[in-house]
């Protein structure tokens, strides 16, 4: 396998379950030891794709591979590939130790050594002095662990995880974001989560797949697919994000001119061929500032609605001249206008993407 | 509240007498010393010891725990392969039919059971007999266990099975190692009640015994036709018993089961 081979590669696959399409001729392909999220809202088919993955479902049409290997007709059991389930799906009936040792033992691998990669696994996942305790008798982060550590005990090349921090509280979550990142890095294994937590995925992964009803929105790595989202659903999808409507647009000098009802905007503008469509003109809360002075473009009147404190941050709502609230997320630090203060909003030409209504 | 106490307590006890008074009146008299079956004249395990000296009740209870024992397994296993196809194997195009071929001996009048097997074994020329009962009440009781299993097996979690095949094991390793020890509580439950439904069962017994083969139902009903003797009362006291434990075990096996889970 050479280094440019990718470690999986949806070929146009595609799934129907009765009269739902599930996966609409999905094309993905994952780097060797990459970090790979698919990202989507629940029903978007991620999970259906990841079992397709795993060997679980049979595409209807297009092919799977493996390393470079045709997977699509092989049993889940013959696939070089692990699994690590939402539900954890620990052996109840064994102990730890067992549940690690299971994938081992179906190997053939040898006693001696079976015992050495299971005492590897749980150094890896911290989980010394709990091998001959039962799933029942682990607490919540114990048994995602020991999930982990069973999946990665045959050393697979790569590692399929379906919401993998789904079943943690949100403090225990972000801890075990930054271990899934350590172990990943430690191992070299390609790691494809599943997730419908754009933080998540946005802080973990290193590209990520958005889905939506079937199909790829887009690829990317995330602040790609933060700052220039290519289509609306991307953008309202992760993070905040004001959006603005294009009545009519010119365009000159590398600069798309814009009225909007609520004023108007000069963009920095690659794409000439999307003025005069039904756009919108999309604009991130933290590219948004109070302006100091009468210079500059993309000025905004506005009257400060309310002020969410968010400790680092503050997240202002203004009411902009058409009625419309935008939101301004400011440094804490920053000088606060109070409730009702009259103030003009600004933002950079490069700070709006240009999006299809 | 307080005013419904005694009532309450009232409407509990007829209702438990209701149910168990007969039996435990059948427990009493097997205690009676006098050779007549309903008058009292003292405690004695005379008959108890009498059943032990009586060869035909020591045989047939030989032969009733023997074919009860023998036709459990029987439709232990095959309830388990009929459960195993209806919650494993998706769809497949003959299954509602199956599912009412599984149910239909539930509700089918026992008679009617015994009479189309008498049919069947004198149609294929078969010696009626031991062999012969233990088919019947494979037959009828593998049904039961099927609904047994099948409801754990319904209940427990697909992705046990999956992570299995997931971590190399092939459908056979996975049944033998995942899904039949999880389903083992169910198992054992569907095995003492085909157990206990062969042991009670006189209908079916009699349409498909022959010569040499007479369950302890059997010889209870025709010895009760001469008139109840205590003997009769002690040994319906002992195979009162007998499914009395097995029930024991089946519970035991099904709380298990709830703690594991």
């Amino acid at each position: 396998m050479s280094a440019s081979t990718p470690i999986l590669r949806f070929d146009g696959v595609s799934k129907n379950f009765a009269d739902i399409v599930a996966v609409d001729n999905v094309s993905i392909d994952v780097a060797p030891g990459e970090f790979f999220a698919l990202l989507g809202p629940s029903g978007c088919g991620k999970t259906t794709l990841m079992r397709i993955a795993a060997g679980f479902e049979r595409p209807d049409r297009g092919r799977v591979l493996i390393g470079g290997v045709d997977v699509t007709e092989l049993p889940p059991h013959r696939r070089p590939v692990n699994m690590m389930f939402q539900s954890y799906a620990l052996f109840p009936h064994m102990s730890v130790f067992d549940n690690i040792a299971f994938g081992l033992k179906r190997d053939g691998v040898a006693r001696t050594q079976i015992a050495e990669r299971v005492a590897e696994m749980v150094r890896l996942a911290q989980l010394q002095g709990l091998e001959k305790r039962k799933p029942d008798q682990l607490s919540g982060g114990q048994r995602q662990r020991a999930a982990l550590a069973r999946a990665l005990a045959r050393r697979p090349k790569l590692l399929l995880l379906d919401e993998p921090l789904g079943a943690l509280d949100r403090k225990l979550r972000e801890e075990t974001q930054f271990e899934l990142m350590d172990i990943q890095k430690k191992l070299g294994t390609a790691f494809v989560v599943v997730t419908h937590d754009q933080d998540e995925a946005m802080s973990m992964a290193d590209r990520i797949a958005l889905m939506r009803a079937g199909r790829i929105e887009q690829i990317g790595a995330p602040p790609q697919i933060y700052e220039r989202p290519t289509s609306r659903f991307a953008a309202e999808f992760i993070g905040e994000i004001n959006l603005f409507e294009v009545r009519s647009a010119s365009y000159a000098n590398g600069r798309a001119h814009i009225e909007t009802p609520e004023g108007a905007i000069e963009a920095a503008c690659e794409n000439v061929d999307r003025i005069g469509a039904p756009a919108i003109v999309a604009v991130r809360p933290e590219r948004l500032r109070f302006a100091a002075d009468d210079g500059g473009v993309n000025r905004l009147a506005a009257v400060v609605h309310d002020i969410a404190y968010r400790g680092d941050r503050r997240i202002f709502r203004v009411r902009l001249s058409s009625g419309k609230l935008a939101r301004l997320s400011a440094s804490a630090a920053e000088a606060t206008p109070a409730p009702g203060a009259e103030i003009v909003v600004t933002f950079d030409p490069d700070a709006c993407v240009l999006l299809d209504a | 509240m307080s005013a419904w106490r005694v009532p309450r307590l009232a409407t509990l006890l007829v209702g438990f007498a209701f149910l168990y008074a007969p039996i435990v009146l059948l427990v009493v008299y097997s205690f009676n010393a006098s050779r007549l079956a309903t008058v009292w004249t003292g405690f004695s395990t005379h008959w108890y010891a009498a059943l032990l000296a009586d060869e035909q009740m020591r045989g047939s209870a030989l032969i009733s725990l023997e074919v009860a024992a023998l036709s459990a397994a029987i439709a232990t296993v095959l309830g388990a392969l009929a459960a195993l196809a209806l919650e494993r194997f998706g769809g497949f195009r003959t299954r509602s039919v199956f599912v009412a071929a599984i149910y239909a001996p539930l509700v089918m009048p026992e008679v009617i059971l015994g009479l189309s097997l008498l049919l069947l074994f004198v149609a294929i020329g078969a010696p009626r007999g031991f062999w012969t009962i233990v088919a019947g009440h494979a037959t009828f009781s593998m049904c039961f266990a099927a609904v047994v299993i099948r409801a754990r097996l319904a209940g427990a979690d697909r992705s046990l099975e999956e992570a299995a095949m997931d971590l190399g094991a092939g459908p056979v390793a996975t049944f033998m190692r995942i899904t039949l020890p999880l389903a083992m509580p169910a198992v054992i439950s569907a095995y003492m009640l085909a157990f206990i439904l062969s042991m009670d069962d006189l209908v079916i017994a009699s349409f498909t015994s022959g010569p040499g083969a007479t369950t302890l139902p059997m010889r209870i009903y025709s010895a009760v036709r001469l008139g109840v003797s205590p003997e009769i009362n002690a040994i319906s006291s002992l195979l009162l018993g007998a499914v009395g434990v097995a029930l024991l075990i089946g519970a035991v096996a099904q709380a298990r089961r709830t703690n594991a889970a």
